[in-house]
């Protein structure tokens, strides 16, 4: 039985309001998109997205201020040399491994507790999705304050697009996610972890 | 199988363990709480019987025939004009009564469903509910909800008299709180108990009462019976009545009585309320429980949805748990069932708008097949509706034309000034909705008069004057014998319908006082409005009080210990009854507590009946607008006419003593009392002495302001011409309503119409 | 007499009016600004002397003759041909606050109102608001020659409905330009009444002519009618065009306002939002603005990619997870 203290409380707290304002923004957006009037209001679901969005940008860059000043960062530094191999080993349990109790390619260490498919993830939608959704979204709260047009098709249009399929991909992300916690030793142990703070594995090393 | 074994294995347990769960509550619920309910409060309920029969098939029809050819009849008279020839005119009444498309219309629907379905008998509410177990309700909003008619019924005013609802009173309270506002502790009120000005008002003292009358002469005409009442076998076999028989000589219709005869007559709220038990819906003033299925078979449908309901069947009955009013539940009646009628209405509500004594008052015509009820001679309101006095009735508008029902929820408008209680405070009634805001279409003037409906209400003009018989100032202290119909009766000391007199002008924004005085401010006025300290608390019309003078002198012939200098004092300037520092108090109280409620919304000019009565009161509960006012009894009162002891007798029922028990104190009557203006909450010293004396906190006062009560009805179309209003003395008292000097001599001059007027 | 009056309606102004110092010095205050600007008030400049401020527009003393009457709100009449109430009453605080507050009433209604009851014929006087405007371009009025030519190729004019003309829609004695704190919903509101005023069909659940569109009514709360009924092209902010479309053609491309965003947003909830962002702030002004479209970010092939992509991998997701489960079992029953 080995336990790590892998996540601080900071990183904790940040992940679960991340979560929160998550769920809040697909529910809010998705009623307002489809025009889901059972789901939440109208007049609820508009200044809801907006302030939970804002809030969303300052959940993002109090993550980014983590991981620059909390020494959270080195988890998400990639080692391109191995990342190829990594990837593969990665991929393949989940594809077979997981199936046929073979080991887990990747052990945590307190220096290590992302796998290579966590990490490349985690940056694409931490640095690569999140910044496009905040950006497009703030676009919308100042749309008046865009040009008419771009590339001879309106802005606000455009932007809504990007807006859009940002969302959706966050969405499906968001699925996944949830899926692969559940593949830890077992299914709780990323989740309790998560909670606690402390990884927590029969088997050590 | 032993008992034991019931609980031997731990599943066993457990299902017993939420089986007790589930059952205990319940018992307790319908069984040991109601039990508890009677003992504590001493109200009774039994299994209610009435006298009905089972038709014949032949019977039925022979009914059907007489009510259909009624009923076609009148219709026929009614569409035929009045102008033809008489002869020519029954030719064509003829023609009409065998015109197919004609009598589909005039004829009573539910003889043809009742021919059908076998109904040869009316059980009450059981036979009602055999089809109408449910019904559909068409809200305002146009939403159809399908509601439990029973419950439907025994959930509004007209059968609780009262509603604990949040926001149903424009009350407020004299300490500045709005009666059962949104947010505040919900206390039921209504006219089960409101702290109204009428003695006999508190429902459980005044429900049903049997009086042994003396007349001295014989009995006025009123006393014949129906003439409608056909060839109806049903009709008279009510009169062999359940219960035992009566001790005294029923007089009744028949007879000479002679002044050593006594005649029973009948009294009391329930006269004209629709639960037909022992006293009002009691149990619906608690929190919990509801009132017993028996009471609820006891409800008296067809006394709004029967055109043809007997209101001689109204009288009171003893039977072996008690008095309770005896209804029509015969099948002639129920044969004619449909949506209420205005006669429906007016059974009950003519006797306070048109008053008992009203000539056109139809339900006062049929007083009884015995045990004739007592009339009240002097009208409540006396701005009657029927079609000689009311241009609308007149017009063929029906009531629930404008009190636009929902189920049996009626409307009475958002503006209320009393404590009748609403099932609809949010629904309006008002002229405008039909009439608009420029309702004057063919004077030249239309556009002026129009702009009169900025600061005036219609009623203002088109209530040009009340009854006669309007009472204006009662005193219940000092019976005085009526002859005629053989019993002490409380001396009325004014009565008037004159605008000035018997009726009044104040500003009104729909909101009124805990004791029904109209509050509302001048919207261009200096602040000087202030109608509790001036208008309803002084009687200055000379004639008036010339008036009181006499009935005082007079009075004292009976009560020698009148002294009628300071008997007319009291009586025309009530606020004298009070000491300097309750008087400042008084003068406190309205400036910091009910000038909000008065300037609140648009005030309009609306006219008023003023109210004011002598009663016993409980000074030990006592505040600067008047005390706990105590009930009479009734039969006490009437036979005997020893005011004190009529009050001694009414206070020994169980539920006046309960209020003067710690329990009611802290479930209503402190919160009672600080919306009445008295401070330190109910004090329950018991006014009645050991060996059954009033105590020395109970006197005789005057309330210390005259009731404002609204008049809506007895419209007429013609009405005050500008003069009336706009001469130097005319009816409306400028100064009184607050205007500033300048705009008084400009509104009371005649100058200001002379382009109109000349 | 005029007295009572004015503390019917303004008791602060009467106050002030009733004492004599400070008439005085708003004398002289009127004196000083009128000094500078000579014809800033025709009532004045007419006249050729300097009056107090309480002979000016409704203050005057024969306004007060009218206003003995017609301060009253309720003071209309039903006409008898149009069954429609005329409201002969002026708001003297609506009065007050309009563009028109200096004119007394005989500056318009000049002729036939000496008496009551007025010859009916008074009311047939020929207003003019161009030409008057034109009269008076010195003293400040604005030139309304742009609106008419607007004005002349609308519907009203083309179709001659009959008896029509500014006052249709306008009322001189309340009329003040927009102003910037009024909620949308209220401008829209405002703006609507005036046209719903006399096409009153329109509030039917299907209402005539626009069958095709879908909830009516949540369209008239939200968007003004001129918003689809005045041309694209040649918009200003500041006022919708008074070229009042007919019907066919009017915008009825739902499109335009529900996917790209720009016709709608162009006109009132932009020039709203710019607006409020001067008064109110960047920052809150933004957040809670109400200018969200339904629809505007509505792109049926990307939803439709989006939900396929998201149903996949939902399915994928539960596939894989009942795979390790029955893995997991086997793996159980074999120890």
């Amino acid at each position: 039985m080995t336990a790590l203290y892998l996540y601080p409380i900071w990183l904790r707290l940040w992940h679960w309001v991340n979560a929160l304002l998550f769920l809040t923004l697909i529910v809010t957006g998705v009623s307002m998109h489809y025009s889901l009037h059972w789901l939440v209001s109208f007049d609820t679901a508009v200044p809801v997205h907006n302030t939970c969005g804002v809030l969303l940008t300052f959940s993002w860059l109090a993550f980014v201020a983590g991981n620059i000043w909390g020494g959270n960062g080195k988890h998400y530094l990639i080692n391109i040399r191995t990342l190829p191999q990594a990837l593969i080993a990665q991929t393949r349990y989940y594809l077979h491994g997981i199936f046929v109790a073979a080991p887990h390619p990747f052990h945590v260490s307190a220096e290590h507790k992302l796998n290579a498919l966590q990490s490349l993830s985690y940056i694409g939608v931490m640095f690569g999705l999140m910044p496009i959704l905040i950006l497009s979204g703030w676009s919308f709260l100042f749309s008046t304050a865009l040009p008419e047009t771009l590339f001879g098709v309106g802005t606000v249009w455009i932007i809504a697009m990007v807006h859009l399929a940002t969302s959706w991909m966050l969405a499906l992300f968001l699925i996944v996610h949830v899926y692969i916690i559940t593949t830890g030793e077992t299914p709780t142990t990323n989740l309790k972890a998560m909670i606690t703070g402390w990884h927590k594995e029969r088997s050590s090393g | 199988m032993n008992i034991r074994s019931l609980f031997a294995t731990k599943t066993r347990r457990r299902i017993a363990l939420v089986l007790a769960v589930i059952l205990v509550p319940a018992v307790l619920y319908k069984v040991v709480y109601p039990l508890f309910f009677e003992a504590y409060t001493g109200v009774e309920n039994a299994r209610l019987t009435y006298d009905t029969r089972k038709l014949s098939d032949a019977e039925f029809e022979q009914l059907a025939l007489e009510l259909t050819k009624q009923t076609r009849r009148e219709r026929a008279a009614a569409t035929v004009r009045q102008d033809q020839d008489s002869f020519a005119r029954e030719v064509k009444i003829d023609i009409l009564m065998n015109t197919p498309s004609f009598f589909e219309e005039a004829d009573y629907q539910h003889i043809e469903y009742f021919r059908e379905a076998g109904i040869r008998e009316y059980k009450g509410p059981e036979t009602c509910l055999d089809c109408h177990e449910t019904m559909d309700i068409t809200h305002e909003d146009g939403t159809v909800e399908t509601v439990d008619t029973l419950e439907n019924i025994v959930n509004t005013v007209h059968f609780k008299f009262q509603s604990a609802a949040g926001g149903a009173f424009s009350t407020y309270g004299y300490d500045g709180r709005q009666v059962n506002a949104e947010g505040a502790r919900k206390i039921p009120v209504g006219k089960i108990n409101r702290a109204c000005g009428i003695p006999g008002s508190f429902s459980w003292t005044g429900w049903a009462a049997l009086i042994e009358s003396r007349p001295e002469h014989e009995l006025a005409a009123e006393a014949q019976s129906s003439p409608i009442d056909g060839g109806a076998e049903t009709a008279s076999s009510v009169e062999s009545s359940a219960g035992p028989t009566l001790a005294v000589n029923d007089g009744g219709s028949e007879g000479h009585p002679t002044s050593d005869e006594v005649v029973l007559r009948s009294e009391g709220c329930g006269q004209c309320h629709i639960g037909g038990n022992y006293h009002p819906a009691t149990e619906k003033m608690m929190p919990v429980g509801d009132v017993p299925d028996e009471t609820k078979e006891g409800i008296d449908c067809l006394i709004c949805h029967a055109a043809e309901y007997d209101m001689d069947q109204r009288y009171v009955i003893l039977d072996e748990t008690g008095l309770r009013w005896n209804q029509d539940r015969s099948m002639r009646s129920a044969m004619t069932v449909g949506r209420a009628t205005n006669q429906n209405c007016l059974n009950c509500h003519q006797h306070n708008m048109g008053g008992d004594a009203y000539i056109h008052n139809v339900a006062a015509k049929h007083l009884g097949k015995q045990h004739q009820r007592l009339l009240h001679t002097g009208a409540k309101r006396g701005n009657p509706f029927s079609p000689q006095d009311d241009v609308h009735a007149a017009a063929g508008i029906k009531c629930t034309d404008c009190h636009e029902p929902e189920g049996h929820k009626i409307p009475r408008g958002g503006k209320g000034v009393d404590l009748v209680a609403t099932d609809l405070p949010e629904k309006d009634v008002t002229c405008e909705s039909c009439h608009s805001r420029a309702p004057h279409n063919l004077s030249d003037h239309r556009a002026l008069l129009n702009g009169h409906v900025a600061r005036l209400a219609c009623e203002t003009c088109h209530i040009t004057q009340l009854q006669d018989n309007n009472v204006v100032l009662r005193d219940w202290v000092h019976p005085t014998w009526d002859a005629e119909e053989g019993i002490w009766t409380p001396t009325d000391i004014y009565r008037s319908g004159e605008p000035g007199k018997g009726m009044m002008y104040l500003w009104f924004n729909g909101n009124g006082t805990f004791l029904a005085n109209a509050l509302g401010s001048n919207p261009e006025g200096d602040g000087s409005y202030n109608p509790l300290m001036q208008q309803i608390a002084h009687i200055d019309d000379p004639e008036v009080i010339a008036a009181v003078r006499a009935q005082a002198q007079e009075l004292k012939t009976q009560y020698p210990d009148i002294d009628v200098e300071r008997y007319v004092e009291r009586a025309t300037d009530p606020l004298s009854q009070l000491s300097p520092e309750m008087l400042e108090k008084r003068r406190q109280m309205v400036s910091e507590n009910l000038r909000a409620a008065m300037d609140e919304g648009e005030s309009r000019i609306y006219p008023f009946k003023p109210f004011n009565a002598m009663m016993y009161e409980d000074m030990n509960n006592q505040g600067p607008f008047g005390a706990m006012i105590l009930p009479f009894d009734y039969a006490t009162y009437y036979e005997t006419g020893d005011s004190r002891a009529a009050v001694a007798k009414a206070i020994q029922d169980p539920i006046v003593q309960r209020m003067y028990q710690e329990p009611f104190k802290l479930y209503m009557m402190d919160e009672f009392m600080a919306y009445f203006g008295v401070e330190g909450g109910w004090k329950t010293l018991y006014p009645l002495t050991e060996d059954g004396q009033l105590g020395p906190q109970v006197e005789p006062h005057w309330m210390r302001q005259m009731g404002t009560l609204m008049v809506n009805h007895g419209i007429q179309r013609e009405g005050h011409s500008c003069k009336a209003c706009h001469e130097p003395n005319g009816i409306i008292d400028y100064a009184a309503l607050g205007y500033p000097p300048e705009r008084v001599a400009e509104l009371s001059s005649l100058e200001l119409i002379e382009d109109i007027e000349p | 007499m005029s007295l009572p009056l004015l503390s019917d309606t303004s008791p602060r102004l009467a106050r002030v009016l009733t004492n004599g110092t400070t008439v005085f010095v708003v004398g002289l205050l009127c004196v000083l600004v009128l000094a500078m600007l000579p014809s800033a008030v025709s009532a004045v400049a007419s006249d050729g002397s300097v009056k107090a401020a309480s002979q000016q527009g409704l203050f005057k003393d024969d306004s007060q003759d009218c206003m003995r009457c017609h301060w009253m709100e309720t003071m209309a009449y039903r006409d008898r041909e149009t069954r429609k109430i005329v409201n002969l009453s002026i708001d003297t605080e609506a009065y007050s606050h309009s563009v028109h507050f200096e004119l007394a009433c005989s500056d318009c209604h000049a002729r036939g109102y000496a008496h009551y009851p007025h010859r009916s014929s008074s009311a047939d006087e020929d207003l003019q608001c161009v030409s008057c405007h034109e009269q008076h371009q010195d003293e400040g009025a604005p030139n309304l020659i742009g609106l008419e030519h607007e004005y002349e190729k609308s519907v009203h004019v083309t179709e001659d409905v009959e008896d029509f003309s500014c006052f249709s829609c306008h009322n001189a004695h309340t009329f003040k330009p927009a102003g910037g704190r009024e909620p949308i919903a209220e401008v829209v509101e405002r703006t609507n009444g005036v046209c719903l005023s006399c096409h009153e069909d329109l509030l039917t659940p299907v209402p005539k002519g626009h069958e095709w569109l879908p909830r009516p009514q949540a369209h008239w709360n939200a968007v003004r009618c001129l918003d689809c009924h005045t041309p694209v092209e040649g918009r200003v902010p500041e006022r919708p065009s008074h070229n009042v479309l007919a019907a066919a053609e009017s915008n009825q491309l739902c499109v335009e306002c529900h996917t790209k965003g720009s016709e709608l947003l162009s006109q009132l909830y932009n020039y709203r939002a710019e607006q409020e962002r001067e008064q109110k702030g960047f920052f809150s002004r933004a957040l809670y603005n109400e200018s969200y479209i339904v629809g505007m970010s509505r792109n049926s092939l990307l939803d439709w990619i989006s939900l396929i992509v998201i149903f996949l991998t939902l399915l994928g997701v539960a596939a894989h997870g009942y795979a390790r489960y029955r893995a997991y079992r086997k793996r159980e029953v074999s120890q």
